[in-house]
């Protein structure tokens, strides 16, 4: 299998843990804490850190000579960055609107008073953007791989 | 519609039946590539497309076929 599309699972998997577990955790101590308290969760973000061992699916044995990127790959690379970074742009957009629109509704949709998001909403706001790119990223590198290579790259010769 | 067709598969049996993975490494790309490039699903850069000429010491034009 190529790295590439290894690494891809592998962020796809990092990814995924982060969402059920913050997700799992927030609603669990929603149950027994307070809100503020139940924040606590958010830091199963720190699972992203996991992100950074990506380099690793590159490495080259000493003496080996093979190519592990060529201009195809960095053509996909490229290419699936371009798709997630015009889905981030989309829920940046939408998550700057979204809070106004939730608190103006939460406080009654009074024309006088201009309604205040929280500042502590901007960090995760910021972090699940990130997370958001890095998902549509390895999704966007494995579904233009497996467009119709699947079989040949299990071809011996 | 235009297209790039080439004669890679071809050439390969032709020279003494060389795998895939000897025309990649001699290429300098990955053997995903050059099935890719059989398959007629990638488009290969310019200097590919030399090096690839190069590897069977014949001419680009022998190796791709430009058709519309």
């Amino acid at each position: 299998m190529h790295p590439q599309i290894r690494h891809a699972r592998f962020n796809l998997i990092v990814c995924s843990a982060t969402i059920v577990l913050t997700s799992a955790a927030y609603l669990l101590m929603l149950r027994f804490l307070d809100p503020q308290r139940a924040r606590a969760a958010f830091g199963f973000f720190g699972l992203l850190g996991l992100l950074g061992l990506g380099p690793t699916f590159y490495h080259i044995k000493p003496g080996e000579a093979r190519v592990i990127l060529d201009e195809r790959d960095k053509q996909i690379r490229d290419r699936s960055q371009v798709v997630a970074w015009r889905i981030v742009w989309l829920y940046w957009s939408l998550a700057c609107m979204g809070p106004w629109a939730w608190v103006a509704i939460r406080s009654g949709l009074d024309a006088v008073q201009v309604p205040f998001v929280p500042v502590e909403w901007l960090p995760w706001v910021l972090m699940s953007g990130f997370l958001v790119f890095m998902t549509a990223w390895s999704i966007s590198i494995l579904v233009n791989y497996g467009r119709g290579n699947s079989k040949d790259d299990e071809r011996a010769t | 519609m235009s297209e790039l067709r080439n004669r890679i598969r071809r050439l390969r049996f032709d020279h003494n039946e060389m795998t895939q993975q000897e025309l990649a490494e001699q290429a300098g790309v990955t053997r995903q590539t050059i099935i890719a490039l059989e398959a007629n699903r990638y488009v290969p850069s310019l200097l590919l497309a030399y090096r690839i000429s190069r590897v069977f010491r014949i001419t680009i034009e022998e190796v791709f076929q430009f058709e519309e």
